[in-house]
């Protein structure tokens, strides 16, 4: 009993458990003090352990809350989550990877941007409409982004005015591989020519489809497209941030 | 007999209306329609546990210290960590413009900042610019030998963080230029702002731009 000062004392000090112990063995401690010893020492380490749970539980709940529902999808609508775990698991594929990627979201009516999981940006999409949604799944691959009239650097001494988002087309087409197109359109009374050029284009691609399924008469498998009606700057916007090779993936509204 | 031949070519017409009508796609709209009502609550349950994994997978992807985001379009810098901004700065972008290289027929400089998703590569306090071969030719200088010559302190500002391929997030002496398209494809800050960036980021941090 004698040695019970030296062991409170040396505790009061907080020295590292491994002196402890060595003092401990040093002093010839009682089985006794040793066990009450061993149950502290056992008891701190549970208290240092529950801690530790706590905050990685606590860290990971608050990361799980942000994407507690990303795709805002009515769970109790089984169409609609089959749709979204699709998506979902398409997307993990992406996100895995150090890229941006485009998610055409038909069902939020949005399309966004995205890299690692992470929404970079937001674009309404006033309304929509589409042809084959059932072959609108996988990942698509943008073939090439919209042409930009690039200005060459002016002379030394000379002012230029710098580039922006005016500079991009506010109506355009986007090919996909494989093979899926993306008509981006701003309402008609923005750009009328070319709202009328691209709803041309598309008309008459339709046509040549049919007229060539009835000379042949072979039934020609088209290829899904999505008509994206867009504000003059998101679609503008939207030109901007496409890369080359960027890849979309399209949630479609969801139908039993 | 001219009759007949009419009633033909019409016939033929109607004919092709009709068939192109059949045929006509079958174009979905973005009007709401109604769901229909569930009917296997087994597969709805294993529906939503499967979505509840796939979005816990997908959180795992998320950065989870801060990480630098561009957007080239407003010239705009954010930190953020998680779904908090920590830091929205005013920044300038690359420009777009094109510049020939000289000697070369198809060669060409492109201005663009390169968008993606990148990392701090370097972190450099009081950075020397090495002016690489586009900055002569675009002041309509020779291209020196030496590399002394291609030298330039003072103009990066106090701080730069290195993303890869020669590409900084650096200061500037035009800051009324922020805002705006004109770099040669660096992220350019005001003093402040890139000291907030430089002590925010460390090497790693990820970098998305768009």
């Amino acid at each position: 009993m004698q040695h019970l000062p030296v062991f409170s004392a040396t505790l009061c000090q907080k020295p590292a458990a491994h002196t402890v112990q060595m003092r401990l063995r040093h002093l010839h401690l009682s089985p006794r003090l040793r066990w009450t010893h061993r149950i502290a020492c056992v008891h701190r380490n549970a208290i240092l352990f529950l801690w530790l749970c706590l905050w990685v539980t606590t860290a990971q709940n608050a990361r799980a809350a942000e994407f507690d529902n990303p795709l805002d999808v009515n769970t109790n609508d089984a169409a609609a989550l089959h749709e979204a775990t699709r998506v979902l698991a398409e997307e993990i594929k992406l996100a895995a990877r150090p890229q941006t990627y485009l998610l055409i979201d038909l069902a939020t009516k949005t399309v966004v941007l995205k890299a690692r999981g992470v929404e970079l940006h937001r674009l309404p999409i006033i309304e929509w409409s589409a042809e084959s949604q059932d072959k609108m799944t996988g990942l698509f691959r943008l073939t090439a982004r919209p042409a930009v009239v690039r200005r060459k650097v002016a002379l030394p001494g000379t002012e230029q005015e710098p580039i922006s988002l005016a500079d991009m087309p506010a109506s355009y087409e986007l090919l996909f591989s494989p093979p899926f197109a993306l008509t981006v359109l701003s309402p008609a009374e923005q750009a009328p020519v070319r709202w009328m050029l691209l709803r041309a284009k598309r008309w008459w691609r339709w046509l040549d489809t049919q007229v060539r399924a009835l000379s042949s008469g072979i039934d020609i498998d088209r290829p899904p497209s999505v008509e994206l009606t867009l504000s003059e700057s998101e679609a503008q916007s939207l030109a901007w941030s496409l890369t080359n090779d960027m890849p979309a993936i399209i949630r479609r509204r969801s139908q039993q | 007999m001219k009759q007949g031949r009419l009633l033909l070519a019409s016939s033929v017409i109607a004919f092709l209306l009709l068939s192109l009508a059949q045929s006509a796609p079958q174009i979905e709209t973005g009007q709401p329609d109604e769901s229909p009502p569930l009917s296997d609550p087994a597969t709805l349950l294993a529906l939503q546990v499967r979505y509840k994994s796939l979005t816990r997978q997908l959180a795992q992807l998320a950065p989870n210290r801060p990480y630098i985001v561009v957007d080239t379009a407003r010239n705009h810098l954010f930190i953020k960590r998680r779904d908090r901004i920590m830091l929205d700065a005013l920044a300038s972008t690359g420009s777009g413009t094109i510049l020939d290289k000289p000697g070369e027929a198809a060669g060409q400089w492109i201005f663009d900042t390169p968008r993606g998703e990148f990392y701090v590569q370097s972190k450099l306090v009081n950075p020397v610019w090495v002016k690489p071969d586009w900055a002569f030719v675009e002041e309509g200088l020779t291209v020196p030998t030496s590399q002394a010559e291609r030298m330039e302190p003072g103009v990066l500002g106090a701080y730069a963080l290195g993303f890869g391929k020669g590409y900084f997030i650096h200061g500037t002496l035009y800051p009324r230029l922020l805002g705006k398209n004109v770099t040669h494809g660096c992220i350019r800050l005001n003093d402040d702002d890139l000291k907030s960036v430089y002590q925010l980021a460390r090497v790693g941090t990820p970098i998305m731009i768009f």
